[in-house]
């Protein structure tokens, strides 16, 4: 039995573990930083892969069931993620395999309808993240999720509106770095923005909030809505862990005219949510002269260079970074790109 | 020994074990087991023993056994402790025969 990286740009061999997959009805996911196979007498026999630290695409063939290959499998692709200094390692699975992972000491964190499940190594993961989240007493607390590429007037005004209709409000910047604007970027301009109100706390969404970025889909059928898988897992998961910890009673979202997928995941909260006990509040959109505030807009005025005409739509702290040196970078990557993020 | 990041070692495969090594500000030991009711105590005074003999107070240690002998526990342990420090200050007669 031996363990070996398939090399990415040699697709001979990407080739064979496509066909691998194939016998499971299961893809090859594009975005996988390296996969694991196990040959047993020069034949794959297994199969494993890692995009960050999230592992994705286990599968093993039942002639070779019984040996624990998915164990090597897994030990072999969690060591790799900690000595690249990955602190946690997650997976996303089809239920069939829960029990799989269970044995390998990863913790379930949720399901989402019976089609994905989702681990972590780390059990104590989530408990870690939530005690970095204080608690804040009070009668009405509410939350929000933005992923504010960059943040708009139009977030200031979701913000503004929940620190007045609630006691307090937790506003999460998503973590993940898959945005135009970076992570730490994005998240310093949300907290420099939110402190001219004194209920809004602002936190890193983590891995905790499931972007659908990183979502694997190789495992599921063409027929299935995917977005509305992911989104029903990280509804739950927010339903599940984050609001309990923080008493939060009220999510706010902003009204989403312009993008399929954002209102679908709106509407996704509004039916997910409420098993939780977390009613789902959607503020209609500010607008500036007849036109709806949105970062995707923002980014359009970016890549035409009409920078000086973006005041009215940004806050103080955007226009200062895009202003900035620091910006440089990111306004050229806007340039290029036609991204929908 | 100071811990400065998260290290494995290790696997699961029968015999032998995974060991995950975090930075903590305490000393945190948590054992899983295959032989939990026959050895966990025996597993818990080893891990233990072994991290006073590193000088390690303070790190969340993971032991995840699929049935390893104690000589394979504690050299898991070692390799992961010394990934946790960056450290490579082997000190190879620090056990001593036991």
């Amino acid at each position: 039995m031996e363990i070996r990286e398939i090399y990415l740009n040699l697709k001979r061999d990407v080739q064979k573990v496509s066909d691998f997959y194939a016998r499971f009805n299961l893809r090859l996911e594009g975005d996988v930083d390296y996969l694991i196979a196990v040959y047993e007498n020069d034949v794959i026999a297994g199969v494993g892969g890692c995009a960050g630290n999230v592992i994705k695409g286990v599968a093993v063939d039942e002639s070779f069931r019984g040996a624990n290959l998915f164990g090597t499998l897994i030990s072999e692709l969690v060591s790799r993620n900690t000595a690249c200094g990955y602190g946690n390692t997650f997976a996303f699975t089809g239920p069939c395999n829960d029990k799989y992972f269970l044995a390998s000491g990863f913790r379930k964190l949720e399901d989402s309808s019976g089609k994905v499940s989702l681990f972590e190594k780390d059990k104590k993961g989530i408990d870690k993240y939530l005690s970095s989240l204080k608690p804040v007493p009070g009668e009405r607390v509410a939350a929000m999720v933005v992923n504010a590429n960059p943040m708009t007037r139009g977030h200031e005004y979701l913000v503004r509106t929940a620190s007045e209709e609630n006691s307090v409000v937790h506003v999460f910047v998503v973590s993940e770095d898959r945005s135009l604007f970076a992570a730490d970027v994005r998240y310093q301009i949300v907290a420099q923005t939110c402190a001219q109100f004194d209920n809004v706390y602002v936190h890193h969404g983590a891995e905790y909030m499931v972007s659908g970025m990183t979502f694997p889909t190789y495992f599921l059928k063409d027929s299935d809505d995917i977005n509305q898988i992911y989104t029903i897992l990280d509804a739950r998961i927010f339903g599940h862990y984050i609001a309990p910890h923080l008493g939060i009673t009220h999510r706010y979202v902003g009204e989403e005219p312009l993008d399929p997928v954002t209102a679908a995941y709106n509407r996704t909260l509004q039916q997910v949510l409420p098993e939780f006990d977390v009613e789902v509040c959607v503020i209609a959109r500010k607008k500036y002269r007849d036109e709806v505030i949105s970062a995707s807009r923002v980014r359009q005025y970016i890549r035409e260079g009409r920078i000086e005409e973006l005041e009215a739509f940004v806050p103080q702290a955007t226009y200062d970074f895009l202003s900035s040196d620091d910006a440089a970078e990111v306004i050229a990557k806007v340039r290029q790109s036609d991204s929908r993020h | 020994m100071e811990i400065i990041k998260t290290a494995t070692a290790g696997s699961l495969e029968s015999s032998d074990v995974l060991v995950t090594v975090h930075k903590a500000d305490d000393l945190e030991i948590e054992i899983d087991s295959t032989v939990m009711a026959q050895f966990g105590r025996q597993i818990k005074n080893l891990v233990e023993a072994t991290l006073e003999q590193m000088g390690v107070s303070a790190a969340r240690v993971v032991v995840e056994d699929k049935g390893a002998l104690d000589f394979i526990l504690k050299a898991r342990l070692e390799a992961a402790l010394f990934r946790a420090a960056e450290s490579t200050d082997y000190s190879w007669n620090r056990g001593g025969a036991s």
